[in-house]
């Protein structure tokens, strides 16, 4: 971990005083043009951290990080998180805490982040002016635009919009499933500002043949391999006019932070996190269902049917998550804390969220589910949000007590007690559970 | 030739980083004569934090190398490698291994 408090020093370092940062580090000090290394000050330092010379480094501009040494840094970003578990440095990925998600609009720096691959260049350098999106393939006028001509097309909207990767709650799985072990915190509703995906899909205008979209990005796969993307899905047609999907640049009002896609992303409320590219490029319209990387095989699928835990399925057998599955989760009072004296009134509030539908009801239960009573259930701000509940509660005398929250969707579908166990480990909507204490 | 240079740049500091023996990921991994072995193979191309988090059975462990080699760009092993691999991930990142 050492390394990891040194390299945050690095990035914060530079970001304070590149020129200081500079000198501090690596005993730099530039020529008048700022540039280069003067009477080589500094240059062996460097090129010890790089593991090899610099050839032209009478060019290297001063107060600048090595490109080699962000991309190794990238997992530093997260020094811009506040109190998440890093599951993963490489790819970065990160979850957090039920009760740091308590904000009905979700702050940048308690966001969920799952990466597949690695940021690009300009999102490491946070800087991208000849960004452009494409978008090709079944339709009428193919587009390349920049993000200022997106702006100046396309109406510009902000939207509070729920994201939940569609492995959230993995690390419950018995037996476990691969991948990254999120717990309860791979979601997040944060302010994203951008153009609508329909209105630019309806501007290069759909062939009768389009029939699924295909997102690709300017990350790198973990390899290396510029043969091989990190991720590219995609969604159906009927989805991608969703008024609700964004094609986002700002993020909480601020440009995209790059762990979460600057310049420009999607943002796709209610379908696995996976759908909602970052760092996004092109948007390509298919005359079949997209077969980009994690579209394929059983990456973001579950079986068909229902299966018993542990069975062996075949491939033929999965089916591509579409919406996700009712869900909520209590983000007060944090699980284990000592609540309050017997008969006194305990808030209890939290989230709720649900695919494509909306929420009808969230119950919560002080007695380990054998009465449950309704509470508060404020309606999204805008579609595509996740909506905010609340209730009191009181416990009888002192001792141990669970909160649980069970929501039902808009259809009168809603969560389960127990996992519906899938290979992969995806959609677990099983009811959340916080234990409380309360004291005499 | 800039994004060549760039691709070398970044190609030598990872090859550099994964044989730093205070590379405290390494610290991740259980004491065993493999080790070593282990952490080459793995951190060439991922954190070894994406190991530990597993726990999966041998079978499934092995597909697990099946699908890096098909899908994530990992060169294909030799029975002499794979093996002692899949020993090891089975002993200590097995399905009943303690989280």
């Amino acid at each position: 971990m050492s390394n990891q408090k040194t390299e945050k020093g690095l990035r914060a370092l530079y970001a304070e005083d590149p020129l200081a940062a500079d000198q501090q580090l690596f005993g730099r000090t530039a020529h008048k043009d700022r540039r280069g290394f003067l009477k080589g000050a500094g240059l062996a330092t460097m090129t010890a951290v790089l593991g090899m010379t610099m050839p032209f480094h009478r060019n290297f501009p001063a107060g600048l990080i090595p490109a080699a040494l962000a991309e190794e840094t990238e997992a530093f970003f997260l020094a811009t998180k506040d109190g998440l578990k890093i599951l993963n440095d490489r790819p970065v990925n990160a979850e957090t805490p039920a009760h740091l998600l308590d904000d009905d609009v979700t702050p940048t720096s308690r966001h969920f982040v799952r990466n597949n691959g690695l940021l690009p260049d300009e999102a490491l350098r946070m800087s991208a002016p000849d960004w452009t999106l494409t978008i090709d393939g079944e339709v009428n006028t193919p587009l390349t635009l920049t993000i200022d001509e997106l702006k100046e097309r396309f109406e510009v909207v902000t939207l509070s919009l729920c994201i939940e990767c569609g492995g959230n709650g993995r690390a419950a799985f018995d037996p476990p499933a691969r991948g990254n072990q999120w717990t309860l915190g791979a979601v997040a509703n944060s302010a994203w500002t951008g153009v609508r995906l329909a209105d630019v899909l309806a501007a290069a205008g759909l062939k009768d043949t389009a029939v699924y979209t295909a997102h690709y990005s300017a990350d790198h796969h973990l390899s290396r391999d510029s043969a091989k993307q990190a991720i590219s899905r995609g969604v159906p047609i009927a989805k991608a006019m969703d008024p609700n999907i964004l094609i986002a640049f700002e993020m909480n009002g601020e440009p995209i932070p790059a762990l979460h896609g600057f310049p420009l992303r999607l943002v796709t409320p209610g379908w696995p996190g996976s759908t909602s590219q970052k760092w996004l490029e092109r948007i390509e319209i298919r005359d079949q269902v997209h077969d980009g990387a994690k579209m394929t095989g059983k990456s973001y699928r579950v079986p068909a049917y229902q299966v018993a835990p542990g069975t062996d399925v075949p491939k033929e057998d999965f089916v591509i998550i579409e919406a996700m599955p009712v869900k909520s989760l209590i983000t007060y009072p944090e699980t284990g804390t000592t609540v309050s004296t017997a008969n006194e009134e305990v808030e209890i509030r939290g989230h709720a969220w649900a695919g494509d539908r909306t929420v009808r009801t969230v119950q919560v239960s002080g007695d380990f589910g054998a009465t449950w009573i309704e509470t508060e259930l404020s309606p999204p701000p805008n579609p595509g949000s996740w909506q905010r509940w609340r209730t009191n509660l009181t416990f009888p005398e002192a001792g141990y007590y669970e909160v649980w929250a069970r929501a039902t969707d808009s259809e009168g579908v809603g969560q389960p007690f127990a996992i519906d166990w899938n290979p992969k480990g995806y959609l677990n909507n099983s009811l959340h559970r916080i234990a409380l204490t309360v004291t005499a | 030739m800039k994004q060549l240079l760039i691709a070398t740049l970044l190609f030598a500091t990872t090859a550099c980083n994964a044989f730093a023996e205070d590379d405290p990921d390494l610290a991740l991994l259980p004491e065993d004569p493999f080790r070593e072995d282990v952490f080459y193979m793995c951190s060439a191309c991922h954190s070894i934090k994406t190991v530990t988090q597993q726990r999966l059975n041998r079978h499934r462990w092995d597909e697990t190398l099946e699908w890096m080699v098909e899908e994530g760009g990992m060169a294909e092993l030799d029975p002499e490698e794979r093996e002692p691999l899949l020993d090891y991930l089975t002993t200590y990142f097995g399905e009943d291994a303690p989280r």
